[in-house]
């Protein structure tokens, strides 16, 4: 028996055509129970590799962790990523609000220059001042004083006789009349001031103040009027700095 | 043809009994039917060189599969198991597509 096991390989490896073998039943019978053992098998081994569960139960237990392992670091690897674009979002939002909020604020102080320069028309709560001089009494120093007091109580924007009053306005005298600006004024001088009416009035009409003083001069007759909306024209012109240069702003002065 | 019809009387049965592997046997079932097709595929090759003979066939049926399912157990043991259960697998597979070959010579002279 053994010796024929033995030669069998040797025939069939040899190509050469084995002479018609004693077909052996219970060789027969190994044959077909193998057979229909893999068939067996195959479907048993098919049907457990079918669901993806049921692969990973047949999987060894060094596989499962190298598949876990694997699910582990794609979902880390997901997890920092979901985690880094949330920062870069974040990120953006609030610089974008930095931006916004620089933004309005350049704009708030960009508003407050025009008004300032006298470039914006403005308009609000206000008076106006008449003061009626048939005789040409009032000096430039009188007008400076009213406009010194209403600045002092909060006066944001002033016009004297049609001229709007700036940083660098300045009255003067000429020919007997008062100027502003270069500008001639008419009698009776009108000045409009947006800002605090109240505050404004008070503070001209105080004992010894800038209404005493005008009302001490012969046939001067100052009357003060609370508006609560005042338009001041903007300054007509722009004023060309020729000496003045901005300093560039450097962090620290040197 | 009794052999083909024990296969398909083998899939039925599976089919109708649906058998649960069990959980120890889980790595060494793939291999051993690979191994085991392996040996019908020469036993194919075989028939059609006219040399073959059913205890060669029987022999090298359950000598492959007991060796395959050896060597991936050995390996299991070593703890290359996967490694091992995967080189089976593609020397099996080698033999499996040279027999192939040899078949399709045969069957179409090509």
């Amino acid at each position: 028996m053994v010796e024929s096991l033995e030669q069998a390989p040797e025939t069939t490896r040899e190509g050469v055509p084995s002479p018609a073998r004693r077909s052996v039943p219970w060789l027969r019978l190994g044959m077909a129970l193998a057979s229909a053992a893999l068939g067996f098998l195959l479907v048993a081994q098919v049907r457990a590799t079918e669901t993806f569960d049921d692969r990973l139960a047949a999987e060894r237990e060094e596989d499962l962790a190298v598949i876990l392992a694997d699910l582990t670091a794609q979902s880390d690897a997901l997890q920092s990523e979901i985690s880094d674009l949330r920062l870069l979002l974040f990120e953006y939002e609030s610089s974008a609000e930095a931006e916004d909020l620089a933004r309005r604020s350049l704009e708030q102080r960009l508003e407050d220059l025009r008004v300032l320069s006298g470039e914006a028309p403005v308009e609000g709560e206000g008076l106006v001042l008449d003061i009626a001089d048939p005789l040409g009494q009032v000096s430039h120093e009188r007008l400076v004083d009213v406009v010194h007091e209403l600045r002092d109580s909060g006066a944001e924007a002033i016009d004297v006789g049609g001229v709007r009053l700036v940083a660098s306005s300045a009255f003067t005298e000429a020919n007997e009349r008062l100027v502003v600006d270069g500008e001639p004024l008419e009698e009776p001088y009108r000045v409009a001031a947006v800002g605090p009416a109240d505050a404004m009035a008070s503070a001209l009409a105080l004992p010894g103040g800038a209404l005493d003083a005008l009302s001490s001069l012969p046939e001067v007759e100052p009357r003060v009027e609370e508006l609560a909306q005042l338009s001041v024209p903007a300054r007509e012109g722009s004023g060309s700095f020729i000496y003045a240069e901005p300093v560039p702003d450097e962090g620290e002065s040197g | 043809m009794i052999p083909l019809i024990a296969l398909l009387l083998g899939a039925v049965l599976g089919l109708v009994l649906q058998p649960e592997v069990p959980a120890f046997l889980a790595p060494y079932l793939p291999v051993a039917v690979v191994a085991a097709l392996d040996a019908v595929f020469g036993g194919v090759r075989a028939r059609l060189d006219g040399t073959f003979s059913d205890r060669v066939f029987l022999v090298s049926f359950l000598s492959n599969v007991v060796l395959a399912v050896f060597l991936v157990f050995l390996g299991d043991q070593l703890g290359v198991g996967s490694e091992l259960s995967t080189a089976v697998v593609v020397v099996l597979g080698v033999r499996m597509f040279q027999n192939l070959a040899a078949v399709r010579r045969h069957l179409f002279q090509a």
